[in-house]
């Protein structure tokens, strides 16, 4: 009986992967729509299957995750396999919960991709019978610690995905710009930012806002609310006995899409569709904060669990540093985010070291590195 | 690089680990350049410097095996390098963490990290005291604002919007003169948590590093084995291993003693463990007993300290006679289970000082395997299952002189054979070593009458852990305070609104609105919607 759920899980993960493979597909095809020009309005149906088939997957994702939890009789996340069962269904849920609220389908293919690889690597040369854990492993904490820690390897890896179109979107930004403007509107400050010391310098009566163009073609693929009006008058002060149809109402304000020239290449239109650097950017460091919060929890939990079952809390065993290592990086990342106008690029390359340190972590330490993480008796 | 300012230090110049330091003109002498490297190290770019610092020098610690974690390890990697670990092991790469570079960083790192948080607390305690900011002059600098007319008269649509705003808000209610017009204003203020939720965090981290080194210091460890029916004292004396801190005090050992009066347990059928179990009895110091459990991940806490149960095996009991017939050695002898082994492959040793009065004193060494598996030939490979389906023990036996008056350290479970011989006896007209097999019960006799080995029975034995620190309670509190923190300080919105309210024709006002916020907020624009959208007699926006 457990051992036919343990074979229906794995068939599922095949099924799973399957539905990514067709995703990715139809999400390329959407983007390439763009490459060759089509119309930004035009009914996007390959994105459409892609994303019912992005759904299907995570569905079955799902369901093999819970089988092998019945099969095994315990939680399914204590091995290698089944971490990247877990990792891998939190970055696609993530990635399908995400784009509830914010249109994030241009990541599609990257994100089918990731799960592709991790999960052919998971049941290709990672796979293990479903069967208990020895007595350090059986722990409430284990149940805490690593789901989370799976969903903060979730979060982190959409981030880190997100990361990895702002730079190639921001290079193009740049080059687009032409050196005439280096970087205009990659390295701008930090968003709205600096309790009014840095939009200060901007002052002036209808003056330069940061972004405040008028309302250029609005990008395709993300929806943006283009809540801004014209300011062609925006008087400070209401002169005495004005009249009232002087003033109208202005809001100015939200997130406003940037005006670029028209292109003709393929590549160029195809990101084009692409939302500007800087949203991407935004969009990644609040992937990475809620990451870092979770992975702040791993590292507390991890300790509480280490106390219980290795009588300390911390011990420098390879995992615990990389752990370690890992959240300063992502620590790191936020000071510089939070505390500095640095460039932009700056930012994704600390999303980007964040996530190969995530990464050695998992593969490099459980594989190559003898931790007690790896022990097997007692 | 742009620097930063924090909340409300803006304009001054006092403190804060903010300012890009300017090196001391030519001159200043001893206190200017303590002056300006203290204001280097606090400084954002430095702090942020070191954190990346103390991740790179951590590094290390994955990759090459520490003596403080795993001395064996080290040795293995001096056999198999040995020409790169004596290299490796100056540079500190065995010691990485206690290695000066590393404490160098980190003692650096929170120094930077207290020099920079005490002005930012002293700066936000005066900040939630003190009333919102004046409105400023230009709405136009902000990026998110709005001008909207409203068909009531100023003093209406000043109440109406200090109402909303003052839900969440901390408001001041002013007026101005503007070009001859009385204007109203409000100023208006939330998220002070942001700040407090940073605050608390860095504090905590602090608090953490602190409470940590405290138990450093006032700790102590030790590790028992003890024996199904016999008692573990909790007192230096008793343990195999002691170690404690610089500022251990010896009353914080209380003398409980532990009984081990039965470990069981469980495995797979195909030996892998999944359950422990040491069930003991508890006698503490006012003489109250109670039978309690141990189990891997379950310590037992004891006052203040825990037991944990870090091992277990077989401890062999044997009697042993010498040539005259006396009894020189009655009783258990633990056998260590190879690392990794599943099936419980264990090596002991065991010494008979008192054999033939101390003249010639007898030893054994061999294996106990409690599912023995033999070749064709009948050689014994091993043991396929961890518990006693088919035990042997066989020993190789000594004789001489066991070297225990020298005082030396010695590991218990290796048999030094310096001054010892080993016996021997003759197998098809050639002499070879003598090989005693026993199973539980069986009497194997020493050749030439030198005596006889018994095994009577096959007690467990348990490796206990003692260990006792009071840090980890507080480090939980340090850890959860930053936990705390760090959430409020990402997450929760950081908003300044201000509103000026200028009188309008025939009754109306004119509103003009900006608000602002710490780092990117998405929310701020609608934020403002929704505060103006109390103004009274406003027309749907389109
Ligand atoms: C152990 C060392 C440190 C760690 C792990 C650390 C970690 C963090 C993290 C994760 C954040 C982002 C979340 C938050 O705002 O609370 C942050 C923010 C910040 N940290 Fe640190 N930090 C450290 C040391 C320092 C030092 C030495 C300074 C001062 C020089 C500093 C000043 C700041 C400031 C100003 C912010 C931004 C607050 C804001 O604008 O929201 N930190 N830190």
């Amino acid at each position: 009986m457990n051992e036919q759920l343990a074979t229906l899980s794995t068939l599922l993960i095949y099924g799973s992967i399957a539905s990514y493979v067709v995703a990715m597909v139809g999400f390329a095809v959407d983007l390439s729509g763009f490459g060759k020009g089509a119309d930004p309005n035009r009914r996007r149906k390959a994105v459409g299957i892609a994303m019912s088939t992005s759904w299907l997957g995570l569905i079955f994702h799902v369901l093999a995750v819970v089988l092998r939890g019945i099969a095994a009789d315990r939680v399914p996340w204590a091995n290698m396999y089944e971490f990247t069962l877990m990792s891998t269904m939190f970055t696609m849920a993530v990635f399908l919960v995400v784009n509830r609220y914010k249109d994030i389908r241009y990541l599609g293919v990257l994100v089918a991709l990731i799960n592709v690889v991790a999960l052919f690597v998971a049941i290709l040369l990672l796979y293990v019978g479903a069967e208990g854990v020895q007595p350090a492993l059986q722990s409430y904490w284990l149940v805490i610690h690593v789901s989370v820690a799976t969903l903060s390897t979730g979060l982190f890896c959409v981030g880190a995905a997100m990361s990895v179109l702002q730079l190639i979107r921001g290079r193009d930004e740049r080059r687009r710009a032409g050196h005439r403007a280096e970087g205009a509107s990659d390295e701008g400050p930090a968003g709205a930012d600096g309790d009014g010391s840095r939009g200060a310098a901007h002052g002036g009566s209808g003056g330069a806002v940061p972004a405040a163009g008028a309302a250029g073609r609005a990008s395709s693929l993300a929806t943006r609310s283009a809540s801004t009006a014209a300011r062609s008058a925006e008087p400070e002060t209401v002169p005495a006995g004005a009249g009232v149809a002087a003033v109208e109402t202005i809001d100015v304000g939200g997130e406003e899409p940037e005006v670029l020239p028209a292109r003709a290449t393929f590549w160029s239109r195809l990101l084009d569709a692409l939302p500007s650097a800087i949203s991407l950017e935004r969009l990644a460091y609040r992937l990475n904060a809620v990451g870092l919060v979770g992975w702040t929890f791993v590292l507390i939990t991890g300790a509480i669990w280490a106390e219980y079952a290795w009588g300390r809390a911390w011990g420098w065993d390879p995992k615990e540093v990389v752990t370690l290592v890992v959240w300063l990086i992502y620590a790191a990342y936020c000071h510089v985010r939070l505390t500095t106008g640095w460039n932009k690029r700056t930012f994704a390359y600390f999303s980007l070291a964040g996530f190969a340190a995530l990464m050695f972590n998992y593969y490099g330490v459980n594989i190559f590195i003898n931790s007690l993480h790896s022990y097997s008796g007692i | 690089m742009s620097t930063y300012t924090p909340e409300g230090l803006r304009g001054t110049s006092s403190s804060g680990g903010s300012r890009r330091p300017t090196p001391p003109a030519k001159g200043l002498g001893l206190r200017g350049w303590l002056r300006w490297s203290w204001r280097q190290l606090t400084s954002m770019r430095v702090a942020l410097l070191l954190l990346l610092l103390l991740a790179v020098v951590a590094l290390p610690g994955a990759f090459f095996p520490q003596r403080r974690v795993n001395p064996h390890l080290v040795n293995q990697y001096f056999e198999d390098n040995p020409t790169l670990a004596p290299l490796l092991d100056r540079a500190y790469m065995f010691d990485v963490f206690s290695s000066p570079w590393f404490s160098a960083v980190y003692l650096l790192l929170f120094t930077s990290l207290i020099g920079c948080i005490v002005p930012r607390t002293l700066a936000h305690i005066k900040a939630l005291r003190s009333a919102p900011t004046r409105v400023p002059a230009r709405f136009t600098r902000f990026p998110v604002r709005s001008q909207r007319v409203a068909h009531a008269d100023p003093a209406q649509v000043g109440k109406a919007l200090h109402a909303v705003i003052n839900r969440r808000y901390r408001t001041t209610v002013g007026t101005e003169t503007r070009e001859g017009q009385q204007v109203r204003t409000i100023s208006a203020e939330r998220g002070y948590g942001k700040e407090t939720g940073n605050i608390v965090f860095h504090l905590a981290l602090v608090g953490l590093l602190v409470v940590t080194a405290w138990g450093q210091f006032v700790h102590y460890r030790g590790q028992a084995m003890v024996i199904e029916g016999s008692t573990f004292v909790n007192s230096a004396l008793d343990y195999d291993s002691f170690e404690a801190g610089a500022l251990f005090d010896p009353e914080s050992v209380e003398p409980y003693r532990i009984r081990l009066d039965e470990f069981v347990g469980e495995f797979t059928v195909d030996a892998q463990p999944r359950d422990f179990t040491a069930h003991v009895t508890l006698f503490e110091v006012g003489g109250d007993s109670s039978a309690e459990t141990i189990r891997v991940n379950h310590p037992l806490s004891v006052s203040g300290s825990r037991v944990y149960l870090m091992g277990n095996g077989f401890a062999p009991d044997l009697t042993i006679t010498d040539s005259s017939g006396q009894v020189a050695h009655d009783g258990p002898v633990p056998f260590i289970p190879a690392d990794n082994d599943l099936g419980y492959t264990s090596t002991g040793v065991v010494m008979v000082p008192d054999a033939n009065d101390g003249e010639r004193q007898l030893a054994f060494n061999g294996s106990f395997l409690p599912t023995a598996v033999q070749a064709d030939d009948g050689t014994y490979l091993g043991s396929a299952y961890p518990e006693p389906m088919d035990p042997v023990l066989v020993l190789q036996a000594y004789t001489g002189d066991l070297g225990l008056d020298e005082g030396m350290p010695r590991n218990l479970n290796v048999l030094d054979t310096t001054g010892l011989e080993q016996i021997t006896t003759t197998q098809d007209g050639a002499e070879v070593p003598l090989q005693l097999e026993l199973r539980p019960g069986q009497t194997a006799e020493l050749p030439e009458g030198q005596g006889t080995v018994t095994l009577n029975d096959l007690p467990r034995f348990v490796a206990l852990d003692l260990r006792y620190d009071p840090a980890p309670l507080w480090q939980g509190i340090f850890a959860a305070l930053a936990f705390g923190g760090l959430v409020a300080s990402l997450f929760l919105p950081r908003r300044r609104v201000w509103v000026r309210l200028f009188p309008g024709p025939q009754g109306t006002t004119v509103v003009h609105a900006a608000a602002l916020a710490r780092h990117d907020d998405p929310g701020l624009r609608a934020e403002l919607d929704r505060i103006l959208a109390v103004l009274p007699g406003q027309g749907p926006k389109e």
